[in-house]
């Protein structure tokens, strides 16, 4: 096959025109507006795009419908991914489905880091947390593990201004110096336990026997009293209170409130164990949707 | 195929193949590829693949990796994904039966489909004393390694696995004769006992016991594996145990998937 130069646009997208359709196509930021775009690939994944959670099937003039492409210009890209083994097609009723290899075009990485099968659970955490946050005027995240560390997936401010900062999505902490980390390793199975300390210890052999100290105390305590507490230091410290969230068949999750002027009386008598039932609650909300 | 390449505007085909490619190339992975890395792994033009990633980046599919260069993977797969897996029957019909059999061994379990040189993970169920050391739905491994892979290359016809075994020894460069002795261990496993083990193939102290399975009325192909993360596993005591509840539960999967048409 001799290598063809790729036709370049200087264009956007069509944009999609089907009302109650959730675009795939992101705006593009306004510097990006008018960059050089690989037309025949971006009408590919617009194709590709067009398909949602609740379509089996679409045929030509939807999918032209989603991505406001001529119906011609679908039948000749569909072709295409039919054969590059993305589309399934239906000669009987003249309808496509999405194939399986679409899923290794990143799914794999995305989907592992988001932590979440589908998007009810992910809105009944949501809810759950922000109400939380509301209720006790706190700030409340959602982190899972990422390699070595936690990462935070989902946060909800509280409505009352706070004097910290909540921690943003995407903020990283070490699994083995954080109390996050010690809440999600003391809900995991002592294999998998031991697995990730043995990794982490040979990540930081130099202050291991203080980190391994501390660590070991963080997890015994979450095991004792099912949440673990790392009290702010000096005035206006941040205090977190970490309670672990399993829902079957996802990676672990940990449920983490932050606040400033948290004593630890309110802390063991109130705020841990109302976590505990919040975590609880997105448990048991997560069953059903689990059946399907 | 060539059928089609030659007729239907082979050059726009070419120009989405290619772009799935530079997609592709990231493995399902996290780790931020920069455009000569991206360029070796494909072995596309640097001034194609320049072009390529900066329509990826336009369209949310990468992101730029803090202020590196380098790209990641964004948010927009996610969604093609997640489409595919809520529509998918195939995924829908044996998930009770993974589901049952991780729960039962304490294992996770993948079924996957050949991709190039790759097996593709298109469902997995993790058992209930399985947490977080897993891997998932869409997770790409190699193919010549793991036990998936090589099970999958057994259930093939004849002459397809020796096409694809010299493709894949081709690409192992230095590594071929080590690999093909470990390819060839496994095929006489799967003679034998039906099933192949193997330790430490993708990710080290985790083994994967597979077998072959044909789905559907089409009979494609795929790979049904056992595995799990231990820090000193027994390989031959899993693999006995987990061996006969493995292959009861391919006959049940390829039972309730009988009707299913077409490609997974």
């Amino acid at each position: 096959m001799q290598p063809q130069s790729i036709e370049v646009v200087r264009s956007r997208l069509p944009v999609p025109a089907a009302p109650g359709i959730a675009l795939r196509v992101p705006a593009l930021p306004a510097e990006r507006r008018g960059a050089p775009m690989v037309a025949p690939f971006a009408r590919a994944l617009a194709l590709l795009g067009a398909f949602t959670a609740h379509d089996r099937w679409l045929t030509n003039r939807e999918i032209a419908q989603r991505t406001g492409l001529p119906p011609t210009t679908v039948t000749r890209i569909a072709q295409s991914l039919v054969l590059l083994g993305h589309l399934g097609y239906d000669a009987a009723l003249r309808r496509y489905r999405l194939a399986a290899p679409v899923l290794a075009l990143g799914y794999g990485a995305v989907a592992s880091c988001q932590a979440h099968e589908t998007r009810d659970v992910q809105r009944t955490t949501r809810t759950q947390m922000q109400a939380f946050a509301d209720r006790y005027e706190l700030n409340v995240h959602l982190g899972v593990r990422d390699r070595l560390d936690m990462i935070v997936v989902e946060a909800c401010r509280s409505v009352q201004p706070t004097r910290l900062q909540a921690l943003p999505v995407g903020a990283r902490e070490g699994l083995a110096a954080s109390s996050a980390g010690w809440a999600l390793l003391a809900a995991l199975p002592e294999a998998e336990r031991f697995y990730l300390l043995e990794h982490l210890e040979r990540r930081a052999p130099r202050d291991w026997a203080r980190l391994r100290r501390r660590c070991v105390e963080g997890i015994a305590q979450v095991q004792r009293q099912g949440f673990g507490v790392a009290m702010g230091e000096g005035e206006g410290g941040r205090t977190m209170v970490c309670v672990p969230l399993s829902i079957e068949a996802q990676a672990p999750q940990v449920l983490v409130c932050t606040g400033a002027a948290l004593t630890r009386a309110r802390v063991e008598r109130e705020i841990g164990l109302r976590l505990m039932a919040t975590a609880d609650a997105i448990r048991q909300a997560a069953r059903p949707e689990k059946q399907s | 195929m060539s059928a089609v390449h030659a007729g239907a505007l082979p050059s726009a085909l070419l120009t989405v193949e290619r772009g799935l490619q530079v997609l592709r190339a990231f493995r399902s992975d996290r780790t931020p590829l920069g455009n000569a890395e991206l360029v070796r792994r494909t072995g596309l033009p640097k001034a194609t693949v320049s072009r390529l990633t900066s329509t990826l980046l336009q369209l949310g599919y990468l992101r730029h990796a803090g202020s590196s260069r380098e790209f990641e993977l964004d948010a927009a797969p996610l969604a093609i994904g997640h489409a595919y897996v809520a529509g998918s029957d195939l995924v829908r019909t044996c998930r009770p039966v993974m589901q049952a059999l991780a729960d039962r061994l304490g294992v996770s379990v993948a079924l996957a489909a050949g991709n190039g040189q790759d097996m593709l993970y298109v469902a997995y169920r993790a058992g209930n004393r399985v947490a977080t050391l897993r891997l998932g739905v869409g997770s790409v491994l190699p193919m010549a390694p793991t036990a998936i892979g090589r099970a999958w290359l057994w259930g093939l016809s004849e002459g397809e696995r020796s096409l694809k075994l010299a493709a894949l020894m081709h690409a192992a460069g230095p590594r071929a004769a080590s690999l093909d002795s470990g390819i060839r261990a496994s095929f006489g496993e799967l003679q034998g006992t039906g099933t192949c083990a193997v330790l430490g193939g993708y990710q080290r102290n985790a083994f994967g016991v597979a077998l072959p399975v044909r789905i559907g009325r089409q009979r494609v192909v795929m790979g049904l594996s056992c595995g799990r993360a231990d820090l000193q596993p027994d390989l031959a005591k899993e693999h006995r145990r987990i061996t006969p509840a493995l292959k009861d539960a391919a006959l049940e999967l390829e039972a309730a998937l009988a009707d299913f048409d077409g490609q997974p």
